[in-house]
Formats: structure tokens, sequence, C-alpha cells
């Protein structure tokens, strides 16, 4: 098929004029050819007191500059009208009447109108300057999430309810006439401008009935259908558009679907909207803050928790094609706690296997996997939580403020294993060492604790290497203070800066801590028991624990000590347990 | 013609709705008033003027006779593309298998004026124009037609001096052309500035009447700036 705008096609008047007079018919049309605003230098001529800084838009009702005004040093919007206007003389009179109006209009969610005249023809406004975007700018810059636009929507009516109440009708609501500072707070402007492009309520004998005006998407069916008599109403409709085309991306024409059938919304949502979006006015809401108050009630609800249908939700929710997004941050979140969860786990083994002997060492390997996968579980669940209430807020920002505290807690349950873990080890021990090998203080042999292989049938003999905890005694007892029970007083003190002592153990006695550390936990080398100091008795100062005789007897009082010794069960084979003793008072 | 104020529903929208009682004559109103497109469509795409006619006034029939509106796969949404979706689609369907009775004197509904139909297709110019940009073009400029002689009706209700006025002040419409509202001015014995107010007015009134026009052929008012923009692509 040939395109019908064949380069042969000739060019006929008829044509031109055709597409003049069509173009009078547009809404917004003038008749004329749209112009390219005047430039800010251009129009700076007409307004001395003010410094044309930008051009902020344009459109149907004129151009919009960023002022400055010199005197007041503060930024303002100035509004010029389009030249054109000032055709119709009854203008200036219209004009005036409702910029009066506008003027008195003080709301935070208005726009405010600081002044207004007319200079060399051009009519204008100067207006409160909103450093921000315009909602058109926001919905085309990405998702907008509902939680925003029910945030935005009680803001636009209680703008409109205070307007109405004033006796203003707004009559051109619509995206790019609702504007959000930086701090987010919703500004309405243009109120009542699209009057006065219209023709006055007085004039009826040529017209016959007000002009068309605003944009038609968002126009109320009464708006076009009778333009005379048009009330607040219909402000209340083109919020019901805007609304939609927030939560939708899509305008609510033909025939379209609810708000939750186009996203994933709350049904009650869906009754507002539809309301508001009545053709037949009277069916509508009737007040601005009717729609503000279900909107808050929407809100308010969503945030407190029991619904009958909960569980059905979530599953829908879960299965929700749209809602892929809880599920990434979940696996996300779940990729970064890995890590956190492996080093944690390494740190409880690592701890309790370096401690732990003989069964205690198998519990503390278990009890260490367990507490790897309870943390990890904890975690994971904490954020599939946080994933799901934040996807029912539709906000990230929140999400990741959950996910962030999830791990916390994630944390938070590792160390609590681990300590438990750790008590649990040691403590379980105690009671077996205290009862079986150690005797506790007893003051009437004036013991301070004894150390004694009486009860040791499970060692063959009474040999007993005592290391602490990490296999350096000196660097985990500050000092050793041995007392002789008869005499009293110290009798002997070992601190830590003996410690190089150990160094020079002999080899005959090293190699033999060797053999015995390799009979049981094959940790060969770590040996670093020292030589004889440690072995003490008030009676000796060295014992050789080798020997039989002797009896060690170690003070610090009040203190827990944690030993780790060697022992070898009937078969014959070594193994290591670890045990805690509390010694008494000093 | 009801005025703009009072449409309740679009002529269209009645007629796509079907069903209605009213769609019937909402339909043959639409038909008898836009006709001439397609008979020019017809021609152009190589119809003698009797098949031409014929072919014109069978589709009406089957579409107002046999509620083709209800059963045609078509483009609901404006009464320009469905008319000519539909009447192709007739024309190749069934006007071919019903040819010969069709020929023989069909009952017809509407009474169309073919004579001058064909009088003023001999006036179209002979260019490069596919049938398609034909029709187009057509009925963007009986839209415009339809809207002037609405305009001027009016202007004649309101009295000889209206109507002279209205002769006067009808070249300024558009803006296009030599007429200045300064001659105009003379002419009326009225001053430049009041014949400025005057010829706003009438823009005024033309868009009302021809936004009321256009909202008639499609489903849903809020589409007429799109059509008037397809329009405006038709005549350039």
């Amino acid at each position: 098929m040939n395109d019908p705008q064949d380069p042969q096609k000739q060019a006929r008047p008829e044509d031109a004029e055709a597409a003049r007079l069509l173009e009078v018919g547009l809404s917004t049309g003038t008749g004329r050819p749209p112009r390219a605003a005047p430039s800010p230098v251009e129009m700076s001529e007409h307004f001395p007191d003010l410094e044309l800084l930008e051009v902020l838009g344009q459109g149907g009702m004129g151009v919009v500059y960023m002022a400055r005004q010199t005197k007041l040093d503060r930024l303002v919007a100035l509004k010029v009208l389009p030249r054109e206007l000032s055709e119709d003389p009854a203008f200036a009179e219209r004009f005036a009447r409702e910029a009066r109006t506008l003027a008195r209009l003080h709301h935070p969610h208005i726009v405010g109108v600081h002044e207004f005249g007319e200079r060399d023809g051009l009519f204008f406004l100067v207006m409160e300057f909103v450093d921000g975007v315009t909602l058109r700018q926001i919905m085309a810059g990405g998702e907008l999430t509902a939680r925003e636009a029910l945030a935005i929507v009680p803001q636009i009516c209680d703008a409109l309810q205070y307007a109405h109440d004033a006796g203003v009708v707004h009559r051109d609501i619509k995206p790019e006439n609702i504007l959000l500072d930086k701090n987010g707070r919703v500004k309405v402007a243009d109120f009542g401008l699209a009057k006065l492009a219209t023709r006055g309520d007085q004039d009826f004998t040529l017209t016959g009935t007000d002009q068309v005006m605003g944009t038609v998407h968002y126009m109320a069916p009464e708006q076009y259908k009778t333009p005379l008599e048009v009330d607040h109403r219909a402000d209340i409709f083109s919020l019901g558009v805007v609304f939609y085309e927030m939560l939708t991306g899509e305008l609510p024409v033909g025939k379209f679907q609810k708000p939750s059938e186009a996203s994933n919304l709350d049904e009650r949502i869906d009754e507002i909207v539809m309301r508001a979006l009545e053709r037949e006015r009277d069916v509508r809401y009737q007040k601005a803050e009717e729609v503000e108050s279900d909107v808050k009630t929407v809100v308010t609800s969503e945030r407190a928790p029991a619904r009958q249908d909960r569980g059905l939700r979530f599953h829908a929710r879960l299965r929700r094609r749209d809602d892929k997004r809880p599920f990434s941050r979940f696996v996300l979140w779940s990729l970064m706690l890995l890590p956190v969860g492996v080093i944690a786990y390494i740190l409880v083994y690592s701890f309790v296997s370096n401690n732990a002997v003989n069964n205690t060492y198998f519990y503390a390997m278990t009890a260490s996997i367990w507490a790897g996968i309870i943390a990890a579980s904890i975690a994971a669940l904490v954020n599939l939580a946080a994933a799901i209430w934040a996807s029912r807020r539709r906000s990230q920002v929140r999400g990741h403020g959950v996910a962030v505290l999830a791990m916390l807690v994630s944390l938070v349950s590792i160390g609590m294993m681990s300590s438990t873990l750790a008590n649990l080890t040691t403590n379980m021990h105690v009671r077996e060492f205290n009862s079986e090998f150690f005797k506790p203080y007893d003051p009437e042999a004036g013991d301070w604790g004894q150390l004694t292989v009486a009860g040791a049938s499970a060692f063959d003999e009474r040999r007993r290497i005592l290391t602490s905890l990490n296999n350096t005694w000196v660097n985990y007892l500050d000092a050793i203070s041995v007392r002789d029970p008869d005499k009293g007083g110290v009798r002997f003190t070992y601190s830590s800066e003996d410690r190089n002592k150990l160094e020079q153990m002999d080899d005959a006695e090293h190699e033999k801590l060797r053999a015995a550390n390799a009979l049981g936990m094959g940790v060969v080398g770590q040996a670093t028991l020292p030589h004889s100091p440690h072995h003490f008795t008030p009676q000796a100062v060295e014992i050789d624990p080798w020997k039989r005789e002797g009896r060690v007897t170690m003070i610090k009082a009040g203190e827990r000590v944690f030993l780790r010794y060697p022992i070898r069960n009937d078969g014959g084979q070594w193994k290591f347990a670890i045990g805690q003793v509390t010694f008494g008072p000093e | 013609m009801s005025t703009p104020a009072q449409f309740q529903a679009t002529r269209w929208s009645l007629v796509a709705s079907a069903g209605s009682g009213t769609s019937r004559s909402a339909l043959e109103e639409l038909c008898a008033s836009y006709w001439y497109p397609l008979y020019a469509f017809l021609r152009r795409g190589g119809s003698d003027a009797q098949e031409a006619a014929d072919l014109t006034q069978g589709f009406f029939t089957a579409l107002i006779e046999k509620d083709y509106v209800a059963d045609a796969d078509r483009e609901r949404g404006r009464f320009r593309t469905f008319l000519l979706a539909a009447l192709k689609n007739f024309a190749s369907k069934e006007w071919a298998k019903n040819r010969a009775q069709k020929r023989g004197g069909g009952a017809t509904v509407l009474s169309l004026d073919f004579e001058s139909g064909e009088e003023r297709y001999a006036r179209e110019p002979a260019d490069s124009l596919t049938p398609e940009g034909m029709y187009e073009r057509r009925w963007a400029l009986l839209v415009l037609d339809r809207t002037g002689e609405k305009l001027a009706a009016w202007f004649r209700k309101g009295g000889s001096d209206k109507a002279e006025r209205y002769e006067a002040l009808r070249p300024l419409l558009s803006g296009e052309g030599n007429a200045t509202y300064r001659d105009v001015g003379l002419r009326l014995g009225m001053s430049e500035t009041a014949v400025k107010v005057a010829v706003h007015r009438m823009r005024q009134r033309y868009r009302e009447i021809l936004r009321a026009e256009i909202a008639d052929t499609v489903d849903d008012p809020r589409y007429v700036d799109d059509e008037i923009a397809r329009l405006m692509e038709a005549v350039r």
C-alpha cells in the first residue's frame, strides 16, 4: 500500500486550512501554532524587579520561569500567561478576580501566589518556588511504590479540601500540577488557572458553554459534558485518575482493570479509587477529606497485623509474579550472611575443639555444628520475614533496614550459641573433674584443694599433665601461688614472667610430653608443658608428673582454672579431657 | 443535532455498545453523514460509479439491517476506522457472494444521493493519493464541512446581522488566507480589537462544535484530541 503522504502529493491550500481548523478544535489549542517560550533574557525586560534565571516549563497556560526577587532575595516561580488570552477584553477582570482568590489560599500543600498583575499586556503570577519535581517526572522516572502513592494522595486531598472550602475548584488536577519538594512534601500548583482560560460565566450570549479546557484524560465526565455545572467533585474524579495512574502506571480509560488487578494491592484501595472515578458525580466521593480519611484508614490498618486470610495472602504473595524482589533480597542477604555463618562456625569450632577432649570433644563438635546451622536458620527466617514484611509495604528502604536487623539478630544468636556451648562444655566437665580427680578445698585438712590420683581408676597411673586451655599454662593464669598449708603464706608464685623458663624445658622431658600428646590427640609439638615448676606441692617445689608420688596444690582463690590433661583409658589409649576447677578462697 | 452540552453518550458509543433501541437510528444517522468518504474510497480503488454506489448501499444495508456492527471483527474505538475496515471486509466477502441479488435491487435502508456524490468525486484532484489516503482526507474535510455548516447555521439563527458578521469573520477563522482584522473591521464598522474578540469567540464556538462532531464518531469523548491529531495527519 502506498504511503498516503506520498511525496508526489500536491500541496493543497484547502488542506492547510483544514489542518489549521482542526487545530482550533484541540482542547489545548488556541488556533495558533505554538511559539517557543521567550527566553529569560527576552522576558526580563518586562520584569525589572526579577532576575529571571531559567525556563522551568511551558504549557497551555503559559511559561514558567525560575526567578529571583532581587529585593527580597528569594526564589520565585514566575508564570506568564499566553499573550493570546489578553485578546479577550474580559480577561483582565477575570484574571484579577481569580488571582485574588488564589492569593488568598494559604496552605502547606498549595503552591502559594505572592503577586499577580499585568505588564505590557502580559498577565503574570509570581508564585512560591518549589524546589522539587512534578509527580509526572517521578512517575516517568521509575516505579512509584504504592506506599508512596498512599502517602501522596492524602496530601493532595488536604490541599483540595482546603481550596474547596474556600470555594476554589482546581479543574486541572494532573501529575504535571502536583509537585513534590525535596522533603517529599506535596504542593499542588495552578489552582483554578484552568478556569482562567475559559469563558467568563457571565457571557453566554455567543459561546453558550464554557470552552472545554484541561487535560482530557484527567477530566471528569461532566467537565466535557456540562462544563457550566462543574463543581469541586470534578477535582475528586481527576484525583482518582491520578491515584489510579500512580498505582498502576496506566490511565483508567476504556474497560480498565481494578488497581489491585493491575498491581499488588489491598482491595480496599480499589474501592477508594473506583469511588473517586465514578462517572456520576453524585455517586462519587463528595468531599476530598473523605478520600483522605479512607486512604489513611487503609494505611493505618495495613500496619496493624491480623487478617483472617493472612496465610492465603502470604502464599499468594509468594507466588505473585511481580513480587520477585523480596526473594532476590532474601537470597542476597542469605548469601551475604553465609560467610558470617561460616566464620562464626569456624570460631566456635576452633575454640571448642582446641579445648574439647575426649567425649567432650565430640559434644563440642556436634554442638558447634548445630550452633552454626541454627544460627543460619534463624538468620534465614528473619530475613524471609523481613522480605515479606518489606514487600507488604512495597518499600525497599525498610526492607533493607529489617535485613540489617536480621543480620544483627543472627550474629547475636551465633554469639549466644557459642558462649552457651563453651560454658556447657566446661561446666559439664567440672563436675566430673571435681568429683573424680580433685578434692575440693578442705578446711579441716588445711588443704587448698588437692589434685590427687586416688580416684583415677580410669587412669592407669597418676600421670597427668596439666596445661591451660590453650596449652599455655602461664599465659592463662596470671600467677599461681603455691601456699604451704602448714605454715601459711605464699610459698611460691609462678607468674607469666616466668614463661621464658618454659622454653628452656630440657629435651628429655620435652620428649616425654611429646610422647604423651602424640598418644592423645596427635597434637605433637603443641605441648608446651613447662618443666618442673608447674608441679607444685607445699612440700616439694617440683614434682615430676611421670612419677607416682607427690601432690599438687594450686591456689588461685576464687578463680576458675581450666585444665587440660591427658588421660589414658582402659584400652591404654591416650585421650584428652577438659575440666575446670574452682579453688577455695585464699 | 443536539447541542454539545447535552450529549450524554456519543453516537458511536451508542452504536458500538449495541443492543440499545436508539443504536439503529444513531447508526443510520452516522452513515447518512459519513458515506461520501467510503464512496470516494471505492471509486479511488477502481470501482466505477455504479459499482461504488451499489457497494456503498449494500454495505450500509448489511451494516444496519444485519447488525453487522455486533458481529464484525472491528476496531470499535473509532467510527472512522471501523467503517473502512468493515467495508473492506464486506467488499471482499459478502459482496462477492451476494452480488447478483444485490445488483438486482436489494432493499435499501438509506437514501443516499450518489449522483451528487459522483459529481463531487469528479472534482477530486487527480493526484497520487491511495484509496485509504483519499478516505482519510475526505473524512477530515467532511468533518470540517459539517462543523462549518453548523457554525453558520448557529450564526444564522441569531438573525441577519449575525449571519452577515459570520460571512465577514469566517475567513479569519483559520488564520490562513489574506484577510486581516483591519479590513474586516472596516467592512463591519468595528474596531480591530472588537474584531479580534469576535474571532476569538467564533473560534471557541467552532471548537465546541467540532469537538462535539468528532465526539460522535468515537466511543469515548476523551479520544477527541487523539482523533483530531489523526485527522490532521490525513490532511498534511
